[in-house]
This record gives structure tokens, C-alpha cells and sequence, in this order.
């Protein structure tokens, strides 16, 4: 707003940019914040600093921008609901709401400390102290409930004229801007301003127009090495230390031209299961520690700043992805979406979408797009770690679930959630060797070379340089280009490129047979259109037209690849044709892993046949150490596998108690069947009765998922007691 | 008391009990006449205890 107005130019005029970004080039033309030496210069404009007590920290919020005189306090800082920037596009905020949702986390009194002086250095410096009102015995009475009141001097917002003030901010004085005190500010897990703070704040400023200082003292915390800090998003920290955190050659994006809901972004970052010189267990607690202070894995976006979230129960439960549930940050940009969808979407706390039609139907284009993109391959990867070579523990299950059948009501539960009825396992044996048949010769493929910038798009498959492609009605087709450039080119903090697809020329087959040129129509009028970003060489393009399409219709589409100086084109000719037959239904074949009981999965610490270790485990993201007992692997809500450590402490310690073989062997046994029978009842239990779990963490309750749930419970004790307490040791303690 | 004075205590207190001391021994400068309703309307108490639930977004 400062420099809009510097430069002359009025907030709401047509002159003004109509978007954040716009106005960063506008106003902040060659910044390179990226250096961080002009980061942290930049970021002196705005700072965040710790004050007071640690056990009651004050915050003062400095912001070197448009400020306000005196006499204009009520109807900017201290109006509600005015909207007196709804007509300003590249400003966060609409209703003048924004000091005031802060007002409710500032101590018992809710004391707030607001000072400014006008950029035009003009007027004088003004302040008032906002509070809630204590009411007297006869307010109690008469009014129902308490209220919030400001300060003012003989009916004047006291004031006093400055040439500058000393307020101790970070390398200034103060001269002009606004100054924000929130006194005891209630922050739980917050105890460094500079680092804490810093973290939180960047999972919720995704991409902020411009840094900011985070700023703790030394009387406060001594010890602390760095007393500021910069903050410029997490996008930029992400990559910044994507080698230490990320698995890089998985990351992706996507973008959705929807019909009815605009253009949507979605930035997948994918961590390692295990970053350098840490097992898997210690890499989550710091991912999560790192990147998920707020427990937000899915974020929804606008002009940077995040609106909404989901927690990872989205991933686990929605995308049906429990490998890497916690592995997975998704950033759905929003920002260009269709004004009156997205203004249904997001709600004032910023905390979650609005529980309404607009969000289901923006989750449902998530899992459906995401359902079919680079997740699935991520996914089988990791999983394919997991997978063993033989097959003895199904025979002894199939022993074991005959022993159940002594029990009706034990088996009907079990069967309402598994279906017993195993097919005999030599089919599937038999289906495997057909399906695989003679191994196919190798390709050899030459590495693919990335650019930094691209020097080559074209269409893959075009002949003669004509980019014809036939949909039919009612279909959907993948185009497929090719191009040099690195996986991250859309993604990237420095000098990002971008595809742009337009609809140049529609013509429709009417009626009355003739065809007739159309205008020219934002894609996402006409036909769904997803984009992914580069993977090694490849930038896919997915069209479904919409119902209104039909046979004879045509379009052509551009579809530009961006590149400093010299963009690339490709024009497409869409014709749509006759539906495709409909192809005959195969025959379902037995699908045998999809019934009976799950097996269960031995893992050792070390390597042997037939087993798993705690490397593999670790390797696919799965915490597995000595503490453990069992780790159930859920698979679209279905119980996959049990793994069960035949290392852990549990084990051992109850195996100390015997010497010959036979007694070893008999523990063994009985603790993969309690193991294995107790899983298998909680799961069938809990599933039946759709219990949903919640933990608390840092003073929340954190939702937690079915599998975290039962590794918990078993690593708790509850194994123990399994194996050291049966039902005749219980039995003789009554007596 | 000037401005300029009232303004730095407030700003150097370091406790809201140390800004409350402030209040009451300067009754004539806090006396509730020169209080004002946040937003000119007592009834937004509610739209600003419901706005946000967690401090950080806020």
C-alpha cells in the first residue's frame, strides 16, 4: 500500500495491480530477495519481536508501511466489518479484521498496544490501548456479555509529534509505519520467538509477498545462537534445503483447469522416509518438528497465504496413501480459482475449509487427480520394499483360522470385516507365471540430461509437425510433449517457468450443420484440462471435454512452454469423434489377495529369508526398532499385512525366562499368534464401530490414524501383558 | 502526563499486570469515560472472540 501510494497510483483504481504478484513486480522491480543479503535488508520492514517475560511473552509487531494519522484510528485499526480494501486486489485482508483476531490470544485482559505515524511523515505519532472491558455488578446484570473499548483523550486518539523514536527494533529507528503490541500473548509450543515462532508462522505464510524478521532477545533466551531470523515462506525453505529433507525426484505439480472452479495448483514435496545418519523414527520427528509444527500436510492456498488445511488423516484415509502419510506436504493453490467458488471455501479462523459443497467438490478433484499421478508410482515403490518371497506364514494362518471357527460369534466378526474363504493358493501361482511370461528384453535408455531452462517442447508422437488429436465425446485423452528441462522448472523458487494453455478458435458443429467460429474461451469454460509438471523429459497434458462438447466439434488449443526470451509453442488441432466402443468386460479374475485374512510379515533386525528387516521397513518410511512390537499395513482401509518384530524388547525379555529349544520355539509361537489375533480383533473391532482417535500434542488434540493407534497400544505395554499375563495367571491372582 | 510519557510506559511494560498497574494508577487519564467501543459497536465482542482459534494464523 506504501510504495501504491509513493508511486502515485490510488489502491482501487484501475492503475493499481489487480494481484499480489503484480504489484511485487510493480513496486519491487529486480529485488532478488533470494540473496540473503537483500533478504534481511528487506525483512528490517517488518519484524516480529519477542518482549516481556518467557513465562509471559509479549509480541511487538513493526510494519515500515502505509501507517495511519491519529484521527484516521477508527476507521482503519479500530473499525470492524468496514471493507475498506474490497476493492484493493493485492492486499491480504478485506474487512479490517485483521488486528482484531489477535485480540483474543493476548492475556486475561486482552491488552493491545496499537501506534502509527502516516508514511507521508505528515501528521503526528498516535496510540491507543485496546482492552476488555471489565464489567461492574450492574453491567453483569443489565448486559449479556462483555465488550472490547479503545482509548481516547478528551475524545481524541492521543498523539504527539516525532521526527524518530527509538522502540529498540532490529537495526532502525522508527520514523513512520505501525506499531502493534500484544501483550502475554497465549502461544502454546512457542517458547523462541526467533525460531518457533519463525517455523510456525512459515507453514501458515506459504509463499508471502515479503520477508520478515523474527526477532528474540537476549535477556530472554541467552543461549539462543541466533537471535534473528528471516522468514520467506516455506515454499523457499523447502527448497532451499531440499537435498537434506526431500526426495527430490518425486516431487511434482499439477494444475486443473476446472470447469466451474477455475485453475488450481497443486505443489506435491515429498521427504525422504529417512534424511542422512537418522533411522526412520528420528526423521519423522524432525520432518514433523521442521515442517509440521501445525500439524497441516494438505495446505489451501491464496496469494501465498495459507486459508485451510488437512492433516495427514487426508492422505491416509482420502488419498488412500498410509505409506506416506507423513511423508507428504500437498500445497493447493487456490488463488486462481473462480471468485464465487473460492469465496465459499475459506472461512475467517483460517484453520479449515468451510464444511460446505464447494470443498467437497475441490477434495474429490484431489483425490481423483491425485489418485492417478506420480503418488501411485511413489507408493507401489515403496511399498514393493515390503512385499516377501514366501509364503508359510499364510499356511499357518490357514491353520490357525480353522481353530477360530470353534467360536461363532469370534468368526462372524471376523468374517463381516475379512473374507475367510481362501481360494487354494496354487492359482494365484499359476496366474503369476502367466502374467508375467518370457521377461522382455531391456531398452536401454540413454540418462536423461536436464536443462535449466528448456530448448526443446514438442509434441510426442506428431507427424510432420501437425498436432492433431482426436478425442472422443464424451472421453478423455493424455498428450504427452516432450521437452529438456529439470523436473522442477514450474516448482522452483528462482526464475520459475510455466505451461500456459489457451483456447484459440472453437468451432461447433450445430444443428443447423454449418460450423461457425466461436470467441475464443478460457479452457476452463469448455473442458477439464490438467497439466503436470516436467518429469524427466515429459510434461503431460490431460483433456476431458465437457458434455456441451460434442461429435464434430473443434478447437485448438496453444499450449506455451515459458522460457527467458524465447517461449515455446505448440498448437494443438482437438477434433472430437465417435465414442469408442465400449470394450467387453474381462472376466473377473479370483482375486485372491483380496480375501481371506491378511498375512503377517516377520521382520528381524537383521536381514534373513523369508522376512523383513528393520532396514526395509525403515527404507519404506515405517518406524521399526527394538520398542516396537507390530506394524499393521493398512490398504484402502483394508488390513494388508502384519508385520511383527521378532527383535523387539517385548520378545526378548520373555524369551529370557527359557532355556531348551522347544520353549523358545513355543514363545515364538505365542507371541506371533497374541500378536497377531490381538491386531486382528482391535482392527475388525474398531473398524465395525468406526472409532476415529484423537492424542494430545502440544495441549491439541491431534488426530491420529487406526495404524498409529495399534503400533502405539502395542508398543504400550499392552504385548507385555499379552504374553505375561494369561488367563490362568489372572484366574489364580483372584483367588 | 504527556503523551509521549504514557505512550513509552505502555510500550516498555513488560506484563499485561504491569500495564493494569499503569491503568489504575492513572485513573483520570484511564477513567472509563475516554473508553470507547471496539468497532463503535459493543456487540462485535463476539465477532472478535470467534474470529480466529489459534494464535498463530491470527
Amino acid at each position: 500500500m506504501k510504495k501504491c501510494l509513493e508511486a502515485g497510483i490510488i489502491p482501487n483504481s484501475p492503475e493499481a495491480p489487480k494481484s499480489m504478484d503484480e504489484a511485487i513486480a510493480k513496486f519491487y522491480p529486480n529485488h532478488n530477495w533470494d540473496l540473503r543479503q537483500n533478504q534481511r535488508k528487506q525483512a528490517e520492514n517488518i519484524q516480529i519481536i519477542a518482549d516481556g517475560p518467557k513465562n509471559q511473552t509479549s509480541l511487538i509487531i513493526y510494519d515500515d508501511g502505509e501507517g495511519q494519522h491519529p484521527q484516521d484510528f477508527e476507521t482503519t485499526f479500530l473499525s470492524l466489518l468496514k471493507g475498506n480494501k474490497t476493492e484493493i486486489h493485492f492486499v491480504q485482508g478485506k474487512f479490517n479484521m485483521g488486528g482484531s483476531g489477535s485480540l483474543v490470544f493476548c492475556g486475561k485482559y486482552r491488552y493491545q498496544l496499537i501506534a502509527s505515524k502516516k508514511f507521508d511523515n505528515k501528521g503526528e505519532f498516535g496510540f491507543t490501548l485496546i482492552r476488555r472491558h471489565k464489567r461492574t455488578k450492574e453491567e453483569q446484570e443489565a448486559k449479556r456479555h462483555t465488550w472490547y473499548e479503545f482509548l481516547k483523550i478528551d475524545n481524541t486518539i492521543p498523539s504527539f509529534p516525532i521526527t524518530e523514536l527509538d522502540l529498540n527494533l532490529h537495526n532502525r529507528k522508527f520514523i513512520t509505519g505501525s506499531i502493534i503490541k500484544l501483550y502475554a500473548y497465549r502461544m502454546k509450543g512457542i517458547t523462541d520467538i526467533s525460531r518457533d515462532l519463525n517455523l510456525s508462522l512459515n507453514e501458515y505464510l506459504f509463499e508471502p509477498a515479503l520477508p520478515v524478521y523474527t526477532i528474540e532477545k537476549e535477556e530472554r533466551y541467552p543461549k539462543t545462537p541466533q537471535m534473528q531470523r528471516e522468514l520467506y515462506g516455506l515454499k523457499r525453505r523447502l527448497d532451499k534445503q531440499s537435498e537434506t529433507y526431500l526426495d527430490t525426484e518425486w516431487n511434482f505439480s499439477e494444475t486443473y483447469h476446472q470447469p466451474g472452479m477455475g485453475v488450481i495448483k497443486v505443489t506435491v514435496y515429498v521427504f525422504k522416509s529417512r534424511i542422512e545418519g537418522k533411522n526412520s523414527k528420528d526423521s519423522r520427528t524432525i520432518i514433523r518438528r521442521e515442517f509440521f509444527k501445525n500439524n497441516m500436510s494438505v495446505l489451501y492456498g491464496l496469494n501465498g497465504q495459507i486459508q485451510g488445511f488437512d492433516t495427514s488423516v487426508f492422505i491416509s484415509q482420502s488419498l488412500k496413501l498410509q505409506l506416506l502419510k507423513d511423508h507428504l506436504l500437498i500445497h493447493v493453490d487456490c488463488s486462481h480459482m473462480l471468485p464465487d467458488f473460492r469465496d465459499e471455501l475459506f472461512m475467517a479462523s483460517r484453520d479449515r475449509l468451510k464444511d460446505g459443497d464447494e470443498a467437497k467438490e475441490l477434495k474429490a478433484v484431489l483425490i481423483k487427480n491425485l489418485g492417478k499421478s506420480k503418488l501411485v508410482d511413489l507408493y507401489k515403490h515403496r511399498k514393493d520394499n515390503l512385499s516377501v518371497e514366501g509364503e508359510d506364514a499364510n499356511d499357518i494362518l490357514k491353520n490357525i483360522a480353522r481353530g477360530l471357527g470353534l467360536n461363532k460369534e469370534l468368526m462372524n466378526l471376523i468374517q463381516q470385516t475379512f473374507k475367510l474363504d481362501i481360494p487354494p493358493k496354487e492359482k494365484s501361482k499359476e496366474k503369476e507365471i502367466k502374467k508375467s511370461g518370457e521377461p522382455k528384453p531391456e531398452k536401454e535408455e540413454t540418462p536423461f540430461q536436464p536443462k535449466r531452462f528448456p530448448t526443446a517442447f514438442r509434441m510426442k508422437g506428431s507427424k510432420d509437425g501437425s498436432n492433431i488429436v482426436k478425442i472422443p465425446e464424451n472421453g478423455e485423452k493424455t498428450i504427452r510433449f516432450e521437452t529438456d528441462v529439470e523436473n522442477h522448472y514450474f516448482d522452483r523458487v528462482e526464475e520459475p517457468g510455466e505451461l500456459k494453455i489457451s483456447i484459440l478458435n472453437f468451432t461447433q458443429n450445430n444443428a443447423t450443420g454449418g460450423t461457425q467460429p466461436g470467441a475464443p474461451k478460457e479452457p476452463s469454460e469448455l473442458i477439464t484440462i490438467n497439466e503436470s509438471s516436467p518429469d524427466n523429459g515429459t510434461i503431460k497434458i490431460y483433456m476431458n471435454p465437457s458434455g456441451e462438447v460434442k461429435v464434430g466439434d473443434a478447437f485448438e488449443v496453444k499450449v506455451t512452454l515459458t522460457n527467458p526470451g524465447n517461449d515455446f509453442d505448440q498448437f494443438l488441432f482437438v477434433k472430437i469423434v465417435e465414442p469408442d466402443q465400449p470394450k467387453e468386460p474381462k472376466p473377473k479374475e479370483a482375486d485372491d489377495d483380496a480375501s481371506g485374512l491378511p498375512p503377517y510379515v516377520l521382520v528381524y533386525h537383521e536381514a534373513r529369508e523369508n522376512a523383513k528387516s528393520f532396514d526395509d521397513l525403515e527404507s519404506a518410511g515405517i518406524s521399526m526398532d527394538h520398542s516396537f512390537t507390530m506394524h499393521p499395513q493398512l490398504e484402502n482401509d483394508k488390513l494388508e499385512k502384519i508385520f511383527i518384530n521378532m527383535d523387539s524388547t517385548v520378545l526378548k525379555s520373555y524369551k529370557s525366562k527359557f532355556r531348551t529349544e522347544d520353549q523358545l520355539k513355543t514363545a515364538d509361537r505365542r507371541y506371533i499368534t497374541s500378536v497377531y489375533f490381538h491386531t486382528l480383533m482391535l482392527f475388525a473391532i474398531t473398524k465395525q464401530k468406526g472409532y476415529q482417535f484423537t492424542k494430545p500434542e502440544n495441549g491439541q488434540k491431534t488426530e491420529i490414524d487406526l495404524t498409529e493407534y495399534l503400533k502405539d497400544v502395542f508398543a504400550s505395554h499392552y504385548s507385555n501383558f499379552l504374553l505375561n499375563f494369561g488367563l490362568e495367571e489372572l484366574m489364580q491372582n483372584l483367588d | 502526563m504527556n503523551n509521549k510519557t504514557l505512550f513509552f510506559l505502555l510500550f516498555q511494560a513488560q506484563t499485561e499486570e504491569e500495564v493494569t498497574k499503569i491503568v489504575e494508577d492513572n485513573g483520570q487519564i484511564f477513567d472509563q469515560k475516554n473508553w470507547f467501543p471496539y468497532g463503535e459497536d459493543e456487540n462485535y465482542f463476539a465477532v472478535i472472540e470467534n474470529q480466529q482459534a489459534s494464535p498463530i494464523p491470527a
